[in-house]
């Protein structure tokens, strides 16, 4: 048991005359406190304030026992939430004990009130990581003088003032069972002027490193230097759990410096490799389950765009809930089939039903809530629909300014009209 | 009996107190981007998640009381105030209070998509504190969609995955310009939003061209941009992903316009734009831009109303344009900002993945 050394007579109210009380940590289920040990004695304790169920983290840290005469605590009732940060700091204690650096106190609010101190952190704590909260008389003492307000002098010697309380909460292990869902486009040959992957994951991913844990690599397992665009950003979707991962389009496009200079990043004739790391992260710090690894084929490129006359489509009988079925003669965009592609009614009602995309992105399929009705309806596409290197409806990505290609296409929806019988 | 009965009543107040419940309810922020000060104060932070320009009157209008800032380790230091560790916070932009001289940080707390959106801010004497945004007098304008997230508002398809992400933002006589990527289809957009936010404002969305590399035209996405006037116009200037530098005149980002930027230098390749800033020095207005590969560049302003475009593909070393230096000492800058008239503020890569916060006069 520890035993730290505190001022009786600092607290007016103080039971007993013996200058030395015990911390008391009153350690929640599941959590770990360090070096001290439940204690018996009614004094000054701190304390972690949370639910104390499984999985659920404290709330805060508590200070109990802090009774006052009336002055005292009316001057106490006067403290800012920043002088309190100075009184009982709570702060990631690891360089700490490293002594090399001092990390701020923890960004929180405080609470005093009926004897007690409460301090909760802005954004909560983490498993795993070292915790320090102290209480320090001392600043304390200067904050009252401040209001003209004496906390009654310590015999104990100044070196002990202090009340400190490590705190860690359990780390769970980190296990990893993050996966790698799919990649698209889903197809085994892929264009030369490719531009970019969809990467998608079971679970949201850790944000902010990805580059290195994606890699492109050619037949004999050279790596391709720096095939993708970097991207500060990220371009995750809102979940975290889809990464769309763009070819640096310098790479791509005719004219540009990196193509001239270092080529292009796929070449056609020859077969890559789009390898995802085992060692990515989740967003709670865990490792997929394992790599992921996409064989594929390169072709020539694709300069054309995609036209909506040149799709087939497999129109459904009446009173069924059969699929239409729409084939394309090259790959589309897999998001963006999701996503600008749909059926409307004789009266411009938007049908509520399922998409499914078939594989290598080929195919799109659309299978009503409710059954088809004898009548017209329409297939309708934004005309930002693209091909899979980036080539869309309304135009080309490369756009070569000498030839009379319309520059201007502002968005519209594209329709093409079938009768369901 | 007593001790739960304490606790209990503590509980209580913490739960009943208002003021003690934190990083509740509505979010100001879905996520902190990138950011930018207009007039008075008053900080623009960009929200790519919730698709918004979020402004902030900071009321920080005292000067700082140091002359110079230096803080080691910042990284380090907003995990602890954030209560994490390092890897587990991203400083996503830094901008600095003209009126203040203090810095704001944009930062991710968290590693996945769920992570919290904060502002830190620093003062002179390297003190950091969490800005309140919850208190603070707060406006929020959502940014001008493309039509088509319109169109699918209707909720019948399936989860809408798109979303844009912001690159960079900029305050230009009375709009907040904001170049932005969508992560489906390949479109880079440029909008001009105007400032004050007004509840039905529906900004300027525009695409930008420029007609470099020989016949070819290209969509590619703006890294990163600052305000400049040539001859008394409002300028961009412009750093696409594949460093070229490109000026815009800002006059013409009106709804629906396209856009042709003139392409005034190419700045070699294998590299990415960072960051950019405009300063005076000696009577001369210069630009220095922060890259990825090949250092901080200071950029010449000479004629930048006659440069040439550049129509043809550079060879060889694959310079060309607008002339420029490298500053060696500036090492491992990933931020820069305009501290004050004679100082940049940085973020520069240190030792062990710490990253400093510093003034440095300008080169």
């Amino acid at each position: 048991m520890i035993r730290l050394v505190y001022f009786a007579a600092a607290i007016a109210c103080m039971v007993g005359s013996d200058a030395r009380a015990e911390v008391r940590a009153e350690v929640e289920t599941g959590l770990l406190a360090q070096g001290l040990e439940p204690g018996s004695s009614s004094s000054l304790a701190i304390s972690l304030l949370g639910e104390g169920r499984e999985g659920v983290n404290p709330r805060g840290v508590i200070v109990k026992g802090l009774r006052f005469n009336t002055e005292i605590d009316d001057a106490l009732n006067l403290l800012t939430n920043e002088d309190w940060s100075r009184v009982f700091p709570v702060s990631v204690a690891s360089a700490k004990s490293g002594g090399i650096e001092s990390f701020p106190p923890i960004a929180g609010k405080y609470a005093y009130r009926d004897e007690h101190l409460a301090f909760e952190p802005l954004y909560g704590f983490e498993s795993g990581i070292p915790y320090l909260a102290e209480f320090k008389l001392s600043a304390l003492r200067l904050r009252l003088s401040r209001v003209g307000v004496a906390l009654p002098s310590s015999p104990a010697s100044a070196a002990s003032s202090d009340l400190e309380f490590p705190f860690s909460l359990d780390s769970a292990e980190k296990k990893g069972d993050a996966k790698v869902l799919a990649v698209f486009p889903s197809g085994s040959e892929l264009p030369e002027n490719l531009l970019k992957f969809y990467l998608h994951f079971s679970r949201p991913m850790s944000v902010g490193t990805h580059y290195q844990y994606i890699h492109l690599l050619r037949e004999d397992g050279a790596e391709v230097r720096r095939p993708f665009l970097q991207l500060d950003e990220e371009l995750w979707d809102p979940k975290g759990v889809r990464l769309t991962v763009l070819i640096d389009p310098g790479r791509i496009k005719s004219g540009l410096l990196p193509r001239g200079e270092v080529g292009a990043a796929l070449e056609a004739g020859k077969s890559f490799r789009l390898v995802i790391d085992a060692a990515w992260p989740d967003d709670r710090g865990a490792p997929l389950d394992e790599s992921y690894v996409k064989e594929f084929q390169v072709g020539a490129p694709d300069v054309e765009s995609p036209t909506m006359s040149g799709w087939k489509l497999g129109v459904p009988s009446a009173s069924t809930r059969e699929a239409i079925v729409v084939s394309f003669s090259e790959s589309l965009d897999h998001a963006l089939l999701n996503r600008v592609v749909w059926v409307i009614d004789s009266s411009g009602n938007e049908l509520e039903g399922e998409i499914v995309i078939g594989q290598g992105e080929l195919e799109w399929r659309f299978n009503p809530r409710d059954p088809w009705r004898a009548g017209v309806y329409q297939l309708c596409a934004e005309n930002s629909l693209e091909d899979i290197a980036g080539n869309s409806l309304g135009r080309l990505f490369e756009v070569d300014s000498f030839l009379t290609v319309s520059r201007r296409v502002e968005r519209e929806t594209l329709k093409r009209i079938f009768q369901v019988r | 009996m007593k001790k739960s009965r304490l606790r209990a009543h503590f509980a209580a107040i913490l739960i009943g107190t208002s003021s003690l419940i934190v990083a509740n309810g509505a979010k100001v922020l879905q996520s902190a981007g990138p950011l930018a000060f207009a007039p008075g104060g008053v900080l623009i932070v960009a929200d790519p998640k919730a698709a918004a320009l979020v402004s902030l009157k900071t009321g920080d209008s005292a000067g700082s009381a140091n002359d110079k800032v230096n803080i080691s380790g910042i990284n380090g230091k907003i995990a602890g105030l954030l209560g994490t560790s390092p890897d587990a916070i991203r400083i996503i932009d830094l901008a600095v209070n003209p009126e203040s001289h203090h810095a704001y940080l944009s930062v991710a707390r968290g590693r996945g998509a769920e992570a919290s959106a904060v502002i830190v801010k620093a003062n002179g004497d390297g003190e950091l504190s969490v800005v309140d945004l919850d208190a603070a007098d707060v406006s929020t304008v959502s940014l001008p969609s493309a039509p088509a997230d319109a169109e699918t508002g209707s909720g019948r398809r399936r989860s809408n995955k798109r979303l844009e992400s912001i690159t960079d933002i900029s305050v230009v006589d009375g709009n907040v310009i904001v170049a932005g990527l969508s992560n489906e289809e390949f479109a880079s957009t440029l909008r001009s939003v105007p400032f004050p936010f007004k509840a039905a404002t529906k900004g300027a969305s525009v695409e930008i061209y420029h007609g470099a590399h020989g016949r070819f035209e290209t969509r590619s996405p703006i890294r990163t941009f600052v305000p400049y006037s040539i001859e008394g116009e409002s300028h961009i200037l412009a750093a696409y992903t594949c460093t070229p530098l490109v000026k815009v005149p800002v006059a013409q980002l009106k709804p629906g316009a396209h856009v042709k930027g003139t392409t005034i230098a190419e700045l070699g390749n294998r590299n990415r734009p960072l960051d950019m800033l405009v300063y005076n020095k000696s009577g001369k207005d210069w630009f220095l831009m922060a890259n990825s590969s090949r250092g901080v560049m200071k950029i010449s302003t000479n004629d930048l109303a006659g440069a040439p475009s550049i129509t043809s593909r550079v060879g060889g070393g694959g310079i060309q344009g607008q002339a420029f230096e490298t500053i060696k000492s500036w090492e491992n800058v990933f931020q820069l900002a305009e501290y004050d008239s004679k100082q940049a503020l940085l973020i520069q890569g240190g030792d062990n993945g710490a990253l400093n916060l510093v003034s440095v006069e300008y080169p």
